[in-house]
């Protein structure tokens, strides 16, 4: 059995090799690297001025308007196919509804939250709203777990909002928004993964009862 | 007369060895993905892998004049990633981290994008999945030996255990995959 599970494994290379690594990770390991040497530095700016991200020399990473849009792209294509397989509802709640007040001094320092801040929260809300219907006894654990990991990346966004606020870096708190996003999109994403994998093979159960 | 270069030292490696950050760049662009699902596999998070991966990569470069062509480049990198991983995975042990994405693929269902994929593809990616779902010390197990493929020893020396423990739980580890598989509606289609 053990060459045959060898015999499998060699003949899937896209299963073997298959994740990719979270966006970003070039220019978060040309980080690591010219933390390791000083000569290097210059070069390694010259590096991540290829890898597009349009960097002024002496500043840390910002993700450049083009990057971010694309990340919004990618997100939108894969939480709208999470909903077209299901119903569309209109979602009154918003997780972590901010003031007013709140949205509008944020946006006076960076105007992409205001985007940000427009954009993201709709979406998680309908694909929040669809995962609640899909709660039962079996997917409930799966479903709580997923939120309250979503709950305290919510907090950390306002920790994040404050710290802009009192004069935090906005391009690199910027980034960490909506890679916060990005990651309650994939949170959510997973549970729906879950909770068709379960759906599926309770089906298959009770079909042979 | 001088002596021929080692084969071992590709013009690449030469010049990562003297410290150019572009043939660095150039080596991780290559390795990289197949490195961060060896982390991906043992850690089982993806920040935390990435963070393996990477760090793997800057301990190569800083010891590459001891890399001595015995085995592939990859090969040697490897080591060190999996070296990394177990690391990592001992201390999220100890802080009783179970990632969300642990919990996730702890339940082997039907595969989502099953219906694009060759056969053989579809094979794999069940029985990455079926070793992914097992307990803990079996999954590790599993993964370096069958995925990995380390030796016994190698393994017992990984993972700071006797080599009889080490095989008692492969033995077991891959009673306990078989039984898995068969058990799985997939596996009798394909």
């Amino acid at each position: 059995m053990e060459t045959y599970i060898k015999q499998i494994l060699d003949s899937a290379p896209e299963a073997l090799h298959g994740k990719k690594p979270l966006e970003g990770h070039e220019n978060r390991f040309l980080d690591k690297l010219s933390e390791t040497t000083i000569e290097n530095k210059n070069l390694i700016r010259e590096l991540q001025n290829a890898q597009g991200l349009n960097k002024i020399p002496d500043q840390e990473t910002i993700p450049s308007k083009a990057s971010l849009k694309l990340v919004w792209r990618k997100n939108t294509k894969r939480l709208l196919s999470l909903a077209a397989s299901i119903a569309i509802l209109f979602g009154a709640f918003q997780w972590g509804a901010h003031s007013q007040a709140t949205q509008t001094k944020i946006a006076s320092f960076a105007p992409e939250t205001a985007a940000i801040n427009q954009y993201y929260p709709g979406l998680i809300a309908i694909a929040v709203k669809e995962i609640e219907q899909q709660s039962s006894p079996l997917t409930k654990p799966h479903i709580d777990k997923a939120f309250k990991e979503i709950s305290k990346l919510d907090g950390r966004f306002k920790e994040m909002e404050a710290a802009m606020i009192n004069g935090g870096n906005t391009k690199l708190i910027l980034q960490a928004m909506v890679q916060n996003y990005t990651t309650r999109i994939e949170l959510l994403e997973e549970v729906m993964h879950q909770i068709n994998t379960i759906n599926a093979i309770k089906e298959h159960t009770d079909g042979n009862l | 007369m001088s002596l021929p270069e080692p084969t071992h030292i590709t013009p690449l490696i030469k010049d990562c060895l003297h410290g150019d950050a572009k043939a660095q760049f150039a080596l991780y662009e290559q390795y990289h993905k197949a490195m961060y699902n060896v982390a991906w596999r043992i850690v089982k998070e993806a920040h935390e892998a990435e963070d393996v991966m990477q760090e793997a990569f800057i301990s190569a470069f800083k010891k590459l004049d001891q890399f001595s062509g015995q085995v592939t480049f990859g090969a040697w990198l490897k080591k060190i990633v999996i070296n990394k991983a177990i690391v990592a995975f001992r201390k999220q042990k100890k802080q009783d981290t179970i990632s969300l994405e642990e919990e996730i693929y702890s339940i082997p269902g039907p595969l989502a994008d099953a219906t694009n994929q060759k056969d053989n593809e579809k094979k794999g990616a069940l029985v990455l999945e079926t070793i992914g779902s097992l307990k803990e010390n079996y999954r590790i197990s599993l993964t370096l030996h069958l995925i990995e493929g380390l030796t016994h020893e190698e393994v017992s020396e990984l993972l700071d255990i006797s080599s009889s423990n080490c095989r008692t739980t492969f033995s077991r580890a891959k009673e306990q995959l078989k039984k898995k598989l068969e058990t799985h509606l997939l596996w009798k289609h394909i």
